[in-house]
């Protein structure tokens, strides 16, 4: 998780605030890449959406051309998993509740506190990272699943299923020493030390 | 023929409109019965009388000279035609009716009809849509006023925006900048960019204030004599409007012969109204007497004082320091700007916005403004 890079997108209309948001990152090693409207970021949203790292939005909210709404709506019709902070004003709050509903993360009225803004950003990017394995788990889990056999397959469904070898074997009408070699190929194909552990796999998967 | 007779009778009396009928001479030979009713004379009362006596002047007078002047010149004037005209009811009474009039020949002798429509309940309508329609008017002219005097608050939010770029710049450059200093051996020269920031964005936010400013200063050009009573009760008119609920009572202590002050209208209206607002809003806070007063009286020749007392909860402790300060403001919808507007308006005239609490609970603010004569005297 910490070995993949981190990097932080703001998009506001405002230059001051811009450059003062990438310096203060900078003091805290975050790498940030900035906007200038809605549709800058639109522009780039495709190389954005496949590049490999952990990342958050610091979203104006009130800007001129497309709104940091309209950008947030935009991206959850496109299926984006990043994380969005909302920036806002004076008296953008009653916009702001709606955004959060919305499923925006949190939002943060202009003029910031360091700390609580770099707060909630670290917030904001372990949430992309736990979306992020979450989703590379799973994608991990399908391609071991592929590799068991049948009859492993059988044996994966009777063990989920929470019965012990015994009633396996007799339901499969195979030994139960048999039983106990398939479910070691199990547990070794799908990468995993513990029943609990394997049953964790699935159900991540399932959801 | 008497069936004829029955026939003709029923159908004049079941008539909504008078009808009559008078020979050559205007002596009145036959009404029906809305004719009784609509001008309160019986049948017999009517009957061989000459037509002008339901007739105000100057028609009745002249009314046998037009009918001469028909019969000589067969030059109709309402003949075939009709109009409008003023008829005399028995009681005196004027009623506008629409007449129509029609000759026949009975034998070798000219004979006339008249059908009278009463207009008076027509009438009505069109002074009440007339009334209603001034109303209206009055009502569209004030919003104009109101929106006017609210121009500020619809600036003031967007001064607000403007200003709270630099500042929030200013902020995360001052921040970044004691990051940069807390590590064990600071790089001094990495502090350069964030300072020269917080002072550029610092000039930028000067800017913007001094926008306000200029826009205060800029409205001087405006000045003219005006009557104070009248200036205020115009802005009471737009309170009471935009206090919806009526809620709060407005009240008016104005001493009579204010003199008149030298202003521009529209900004000392605004100064009032934002006053007044600012009292309302302090009301509604309060469980306290629900009502605020508006007072003005001259103190000298030179000098008149407007009062705006209210009995709400009193200054907020923490803000009493910094209220004429732009952006203080202890309201969930607030501004700020308000008191510092009025006080740069206040104070461009030539006079003073102060506050004091009051005995009784509530806050008085009040404002001076010199005279228009001492104005004038100054200048000259
Ligand atoms: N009549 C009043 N009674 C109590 N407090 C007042 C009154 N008028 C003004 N204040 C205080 O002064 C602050 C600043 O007022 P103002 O500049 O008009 O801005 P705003 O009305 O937007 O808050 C108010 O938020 C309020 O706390
Ligand atoms: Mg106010």
């Amino acid at each position: 998780m910490t070995d993949i890079p981190q990097i932080v997108y703001v998009v506001d209309d405002d230059e001051a605030v811009r450059d003062s948001l990438e310096l203060l990152l900078s003091t805290v090693g975050l790498n940030s890449k900035t906007y200038s409207s809605a549709l800058n970021f639109l522009d780039d949203y495709a190389h954005i959406h496949q590049s490999e790292q952990h990342a958050c939005i610091l979203l104006d909210i009130r800007m001129p051309g497309m709104s940091g709404i309209e950008l947030q709506q935009t991206l959850i019709e496109r299926g984006s998993k990043l994380p969005i902070i909302f920036i806002t004003g004076h008296g953008d709050i009653p916009m702001a509740v709606k955004a959060i509903q919305k499923g925006a993360m949190d939002f943060i009225a202009k003029p910031f506190h360091d700390q609580d803004l770099l707060d909630r950003i670290q917030q904001a990017l372990r949430l992309h990272a736990e979306r992020y394995e979450a989703l590379r788990d799973s994608q991990q889990t399908q391609q071991h699943l592929l590799t068991l056999t049948p009859r492993e397959s059988q044996v994966l469904q009777l063990m989920l299923a929470g019965n012990a070898n015994k009633v396996i074997a007799a339901e499969l009408s195979l030994s139960q020493r048999t039983i106990e070699v398939h479910r070691a190929h199990v547990m070794e194909k799908m990468h995993a030390p513990s029943l609990a552990l394997l049953v964790q796999k699935m159900s991540r998967l399932e959801s | 023929m008497t069936d004829t007779n029955e026939q003709f009778s029923a159908l004049m009396n079941a008539a909504v409109d008078g009808i009559l009928l008078i020979n050559d001479r205007g002596s009145i030979e036959a009404v029906n019965s809305a004719v009784e009713r609509l001008f309160g004379y019986s049948k017999d009362e009517l009957f061989g009388k000459n037509v002008s006596l339901l007739m105000p002047e100057p028609d009745k007078s002249q009314h046998d000279g037009y009918l001469s002047n028909y019969l000589n010149s067969g030059e109709a004037k309402i003949i075939g035609i009709g109009r409008e005209v003023r008829a005399r009811c028995k009681s005196g009474k004027i009623l506008p009716i629409y007449l129509s009039v029609g000759d026949y020949h009975d034998g070798n002798q000219v004979k006339f009809v008249g059908i009278i429509r009463d207009l008076s309940q027509q009438k009505t309508r069109e002074a009440k849509l007339a009334e209603a329609e001034k109303e209206i008017h009055q009502l569209v002219s004030h919003l104009a006023q109101v929106s006017r005097v609210s121009v500020m608050g619809e600036m003031a939010a967007n001064i607000a925006h403007e200003i709270n770029q630099p500042l929030s710049a200013i902020a995360t450059y001052a921040q970044s900048a004691r990051r940069l200093l807390n590590v064990a051996t600071p790089d001094l020269h990495t502090l350069k960019k964030p300072l020269d920031k917080i002072a550029e964005q610092a000039l930028r936010a000067g800017e913007i204030i001094k926008g306000v400013r200029t826009w205060v200063r800029e409205q001087d050009t405006e000045r003219q004599r005006c009557e104070l009573d009248k200036l205020i009760l115009a802005v009471i008119e737009i309170a009471r409007l935009s206090n919806e609920q009526d809620e709060i009572d407005i009240q008016l202590e104005l001493e009579p012969g204010l003199p008149e002050v030298m202003v521009d209208p529209i900004q000392l209206q605004q100064v009032l109204f934002n006053l007044i607002r600012n009292a309302l809003d302090a009301s509604k806070s309060c469980q306290r007497a629900k009502s605020i007063v508006i007072s003005a009286e001259a103190t000298s020749t030179e000098r008149v004082t407007v009062r705006v007392n209210d009995r709400g909860a009193g200054i907020d402790e923490e803000a009493r320091s910094r209220i004429f300060e732009p952006f203080v403001t202890t309201k969930d919808a607030g501004m700020g700007m308000g008191l510092s507007i009025c006080k740069t308006i206040i104070e461009a005239h030539g006079g003073e916005l102060s506050y004091c609490p009051r005995s009784e609970g509530g806050t008085s603010f009040y404002f001076t403004l010199p005279t228009a004569i001492s104005t004038s005297a100054n200048s000259l």
